[in-house]
């Protein structure tokens, strides 16, 4: 490669560093080696191997940096000093430029600015090589790099433009106040007098002006907002309380003609002198004011969303409120209910006698949740019958059903299964409570959950037994055993027939 | 030739299929793949009635243990001439277990129909190591009596006592059958019960 590199004659050598020029490629080599410090044992021949000019080898000994710190390298026994392995010349000992220690070339990766004296300088030294330590030590050196606390200056910058924002406000607040007013008080003024229109909207855009400097037109060619530029079809609009101009787009509402009355309505904290009714409103429904979105979201939406807070609940959510504290009831009893039943289902078990205390208390529990259920219920069924005003309240009623049907299927079925510790004619009466509960959740076709699941379990198991059967019969039959044909194939009919009974009672439950 | 039908029931591994294996085939496997469903095996045996040899068919109908078929119990219980209930006498569970079968056998069955023979496997392990016995043999041939129950200890491994089980069922069965016979005849009703009718079916209609 040097040869061949030593043979072409180039022109323009650039250092990719300093940019340098040089007139052979041998001594780019030289200077990358020696200046930049990418000087590396391995092929160190390469600047031996440069025919030496006079001025080369100077520069050669007077950049080069020193080496009698270093620790020799002994074949077979010098250890890498990080990672203590031996070092071979596959491993490529190499020595800490800054402490002269030898490493294998894993841990010597790091670069560092040293001077000839291999000292530290980040200012005018060269890069070397050096190992993890003496690169840590460095000064200056931070393990994550430099950091600086900004959070007084950012709480500072939030304070001064939440004030600007509050000063703005409090700026729009005034405006619509005198516009307001004034524009009321024009009203009055021209009230009757239809011939004067023309002198009306003169004063009018003469109050809107004098009160909001209208930006000039002449500088404005896209809108404050979208930024789409005005055209034929976007006219220039101003808005009344900034004063910027903004286009009128009905998709991206850039700017709305909102109505007087509205506007009062909802800020009737501000310190309006006149006041316009609902009733002159109707009449003159060009009383109104352009304002862009922001002015809008500044001075309108904002309080409107506090009113809407304080106003009471819709019809469905109050209802939603109180089925929701019934859920809080009924999950609060179960567990101790559970709990009670467990302990007089071991009580049975053992053949003893159980708890009467327990087994009143248990019974008071039932009936509690079962009025509970019923409550549960009929909310429900209220909150169904409402009729939903738009489409997100259609959306949570249907999902109040979903959730509502679910609940009563995962709580209520399990109530079903224990009353037989309890006594039989409170049994009976407390029966007749639970088909009526029960019809709301029709899905389960009279079968709860739990009892499906076992069925289906059972099916499948006859399912397996019946082919299993088959295959024995087919076996007797090609062994002759004719008389074990009659057996199993008996037993394979009961099995369907067992199988047919058990889809019959699962119904639309069961699966093919 | 007299035909009866016998059930073996059981917690899972105690050894129902190997005590069935070792009477029908006369073989034993170590590891034994636990029982899909139920298995059936048939085998015949001699009698000795009175000098005179009768011969007389088992229909086995080997249960799985396992909880998941325990649906499939009372279809091959029904009907049968006699269950063996067998439990591991290693493992205190499985007889607890066995009892919750004697029980099912005596309400579903009733004890007239049914010849119940409680056996304890696993005879060979506790021969070696006697401290790996865990149910005694006196407490559960004291249950046995208790129960009304025929009682007996087996290895399906070495074969101990196994041939001797279906033996005795057979001759326990033999003479039931023979009695019966002989009340019908002697109340001169002519007919011949072919099976009785089941009562207490879990899968009657009127259930």
């Amino acid at each position: 490669m040097t040869e061949n590199e030593g043979t072409i004659k180039l022109d323009n050598l650039l250092c990719p560093i300093c940019f340098k020029n040089f007139n052979n490629l041998q001594k780019l080599n030289a200077h990358l080696d020696i200046d930049h410090g990418f000087i590396d044992e391995s092929v160190g021949s390469r600047t031996s191997s440069l025919p030496e000019s006079r001025t080369d080898t100077r520069l050669h000994q007077k950049k080069q940096i020193k080496r009698d710190h270093w620790v020799k390298y002994v074949p077979n026994s010098s250890l890498c000093s990080h990672c203590n392995r031996l070092l071979s010349k596959s491993t490529r000992p190499l020595n800490c430029r800054k402490c002269g220690n030898i490493f294998c070339k894993m841990h010597c990766t790091n670069i560092v600015k040293l001077n000839i004296d291999a000292k530290y300088d980040p200012i005018n030294g060269k890069w070397f090589h050096c190992c993890h330590d003496c690169y840590t030590s460095k000064p200056g050196y931070k393990d994550f790099g430099a950091s600086a606390d900004l959070t007084d200056d950012y709480i500072s910058l939030r304070n001064s433009r939440r004030e600007d924002r509050s000063l703005q406000k409090l700026q729009l607040e005034n405006r619509l106040v005198h516009l307001a007013d004034g524009l009321i008080r024009v009203n009055k003024k021209y009230k009757g007098k239809p011939y004067y229109a023309f002198k009306r909207r003169n004063d009018i855009s003469d109050l809107e002006r004098s009160i909001t400097p209208w930006k000039e037109d002449k500088h404005v060619s896209r809108c404050h907002i979208c930024q789409q530029p005005f055209g034929l079809l976007s006219r220039k609009h101003h808005c009344r309380l900034c004063g910027s101009i903004v286009c009128d787009s009905i998709s991206r509402r850039c700017s709305n003609q909102v109505l007087l009355y509205f506007l009062q309505e909802v800020t009737l904290d501000l310190p309006y002198q006149e006041h316009i009714t609902k009733k002159e409103q109707m009449e003159m429904p060009d009383m109104s004011v352009r304002l862009c979105s922001r002015c809008v979201n500044i001075v309108y939406s904002s309080r409107k969303i506090e009113q809407e807070k304080k106003e009471s609940l819709s019809m469905l959510l109050s209802k939603y409120h109180s089925m929701s504290t019934v859920v809080k009831v009924i999950e609060g009893t179960l567990p101790t209910f559970e709990e009670l039943l467990q302990k007089t289902e071991t009580t049975k078990t053992e053949k003893t006698v159980p708890n009467s205390n327990d087994i009143l208390s248990l019974a008071k529990l039932r009936e509690k949740l079962l009025r509970s259920f019923t409550t549960y219920t009929v909310l429900t069924k209220q909150l169904l019958v409402i009729e939903p005003t738009n489409r997100t309240e259609k959306s949570i009623q249907d999902s109040i059903k979903i959730v509502s049907a679910e609940f009563i299927n995962d709580k209520l079925l399990p109530l079903k299964n224990i009353p037989a510790v309890l006594s039989p004619d409170k049994y009976a009466k407390e029966q007749s409570d639970i088909p009526q509960v029960k019809q709301f959740s029709e899905i389960m076709n009279n079968l709860s959950v739990k009892e499906v699941k076992a069925y289906r379990e059972e099916l499948m198991v006859l399912k397996e037994q019946s082919f299993l059967i088959e295959s024995m019969v087919e076996n007797a039959k090609a062994l002759r055993k004719f008389d074990e044909v009659n057996t199993l194939s008996a037993n394979l009919k009961e099995l369907s027939l067992r199988s047919s009974e058990i889809q019959k009672l699962l119904g639309e439950n069961g699966f093919e | 030739m007299l035909q009866f039908k016998l059930v073996l029931l059981g917690d899972s591994s105690v050894g129902k299929s190997s005590i069935v294996n070792r009477f029908v085939k006369d073989s034993f496997e170590d590891l034994r793949e636990s029982t899909i469903g139920a298995a059936f095996l048939s085998q015949t045996i001699k009698l000795n009635d009175n000098g005179k040899e009768v011969i007389v068919k088992f229909e086995i109908w080997d249960t799985a243990g396992q909880e998941r078929y325990k649906s499939l119990a009372p279809m091959y219980y029904r009907n049968a001439n006699a269950a063996l209930v067998v439990y591991d006498i290693t493992e205190l569970d499985s007889l607890n277990k066995a009892k919750t079968w004697v029980e099912e056998l005596k309400n579903k069955v009733g004890d007239d129909n049914i010849v119940i023979y409680l056996v304890g496997n696993k005879l060979d392990v506790c021969e070696k190591d006697s401290s790996k016995r865990l149910v005694s043999l006196e407490g559960a041939k004291e249950y046995a009596k208790e129960q009304g129950l025929l009682f007996i200890e087996t290895s399906a491994k070495t074969g101990a006592n196994i041939k001797e089980t279906f033996q005795e069922i057979g001759e326990k069965l033999y003479d039931i059958k023979k009695t019966e016979v002989n009340t019908d005849l002697d109340g001169n009703t002519g007919e011949i019960e072919i099976s009785k009718p089941s009562t207490n079916d879990t899968t009657s209609c009127c259930s």
